[in-house]
């Protein structure tokens, strides 16, 4: 069980070529892409759910090929069971709550779900504790409320991979800290590989089971961050050392 | 100066003549300019902003312009004429159905303009999210692009019918002016004014500007925001 994940791009844009060749594997932990803004962080995210185009490579999660373009194999968004939390959650204004939780599972016709999944939309309700505003709507809640409606949509089908693309950025310092530990929770609830993007050394030290070093479309490094010197013997992580590879990832020497 | 009777015959029979007319022109508009629209406005394709400037055309072109291209192409010689005539034994010079026809085309950009600008906001991150939701492009559409951009489609519609209940050069140009066959309002408050008619022609005037100011408001109605965007 795990994700491969080995793909190749070229994007012109402006007449600059900027090349994306990315190629790391992840398991049922929580892996923290990390690396500066235009890294190609966000592309990565877009194309193992579908959502953008890619030359070459190959894409595999717990198995399952989603992309393999030797074989031609090019899985639509829509069958590839993956979970997005879009930077700013992308939840439909137009629906209440429980309704943007219960998406995956409506049909055009009609918003009521049937037993099994309107169930399922409560469990999620509780596990976030979001039940007192499932009937208001994305305008009438709070950014961290917000968060965990997108998260609790992304889970409901029950994806094989959980892909969160800044999950923090848009929140406060002191939300930030509540929302990672709630994040590790989901963890253990749900036992699926997550994929966070970040640009919060913070992020790393706090959620990062594994790391991977991401700079101008390549991935510069891959480190394990569950065992020592990163963590210390309570599990605890080590901050000076995480700090330094970041440092030395971004090209600068610490001091 | 006459002073003919107000009669129902004089002031109904246009009335509700307009009303088909308009109404079934402004569903043919809104069905053709949603389509195109989603297309211009969703996905890439050679010569696309030269498609958008000629649907643009009719609100720019002189009705009678309009009028006279629509005669030369429906018209007995004209390319679709001729072959209606010749397979369907149709002909559509002087029936309602040609009025039809001219209301739909020139109602048609005010429906496609404001539903391009209405799908072009909506957020392309709302879509990919539904798809990563295990939705199809229909189900996209119907779940997500359409109900985000209704209010937009709504307040075009609506001018379209407002602009197509007041059609009257092409109109008159393709179905002419026969009273109680394609005499709309518009084309009746002229043929009032010119017989000297003067109440008829201030009954049906204040008639068509009470419509009119019903569409506006209702096209207001819809303007108006029901939930905020997060």
């Amino acid at each position: 069980m795990g994700v491969e994940v080995d793909v190749q791009q070229t994007f012109r844009s402006g007449g600059h070529d900027f090349n994306l060749c990315m190629q790391f594997s992840c398991y049922e932990d929580i892996t923290v892409l990390f690396g500066q803004s235009g890294a190609g962080k966000s592309l990565l995210l877009k194309i193992i759910a579908g959502l953008q185009e890619v030359h070459a490579g190959k894409i595999v999660i717990n198995e399952r090929v989603l992309f393999d373009s030797s074989k031609n194999i090019d899985v639509p968004s829509r069958y590839r069971n993956v979970g997005y939390l879009f930077q700013d959650y992308a939840l439909f204004p137009h629906m209440n709550v429980g309704e943007n939780i219960g998406f995956s599972k409506r049909s055009i016709l009609s918003k009521v779900l049937k037993g099994k999944d309107e169930e399922r939309v409560h469990e999620l309700l509780d596990i976030f504790q979001i039940k007192d505003f499932s009937k208001k709507y994305p305008s009438e809640i709070s950014g961290g409320q917000r968060q965990r409606v997108g998260l609790a949509r992304a889970l409901l089908q029950r994806p094989d991979i959980l892909l969160l693309d800044e999950p923090f950025s848009a929140l406060d310092p002191l939300l930030r800290i509540q929302m990672r530990e709630e994040l590790k929770k989901i963890q253990s609830i749900f036992k699926i590989p997550i994929l966070l993007i970040t640009h919060d050394p913070q992020d790393v030290a706090e959620l990062g089971e594994r790391l991977v070093l991401i700079k101008q479309g390549l991935v510069s490094g891959s480190v394990d961050l569950a065992n020592a010197p990163y963590r210390d013997s309570y599990g605890k992580p080590v901050r000076p050392e995480i700090r330094k590879i970041l440092l030395s990832a971004a090209g600068v020497s610490s001091a | 100066m006459t002073s003919l009777p107000i009669t129902v015959e004089a002031v109904a029979i246009p009335l509700f003549l307009s009303l088909k007319v308009a109404g079934i022109a402004t569903l043919i508009a809104a069905l053709t300019g949603i389509s195109i629209a989603w297309l211009a406005a969703k996905r890439e394709f050679f010569g696309k902003e030269v498609l958008d400037a000629i649907l643009t055309l009719p609100v720019v072109l002189p009705p009678t312009v309009l009028g006279y291209y629509l005669l030369v192409l429906l018209g007995r010689r004209g390319p679709i004429g001729s072959w209606l005539e010749t397979y369907f034994g149709i002909n559509l010079i002087f029936t309602w159905q040609g009025a039809v026809i001219a209301a739909s085309i020139v109602a048609f950009p005010l429906v496609y303009k404001s539903a391009r600008t209405a799908f072009e906001g909506v957020s392309k991150q709302y879509e990919d999210a539904s798809r990563v939701l295990g939705k199809n492009e229909v189900q996209v559409f119907f779940l997500v692009t359409f109900p985000l951009a209704i209010r937009g489609i709504l307040a075009g519609s609506m001018l379209a019918f407002a602009r197509a209940l007041g059609e009257f050069g092409a109109t008159l140009m393709v179905a002419g002016s026969l009273p109680g066959k394609t005499q709309t309002l518009s084309i009746a408050v002229y043929e009032a004014v010119q017989a000297g008619h003067d109440q008829i022609a201030n009954f049906l005037v204040i008639i068509t500007s009470i419509v009119c100011i019903v569409v506006l408001l209702t096209s207001n109605y819809f303007l108006k925001p029901k939930y905020r965007e997060a």
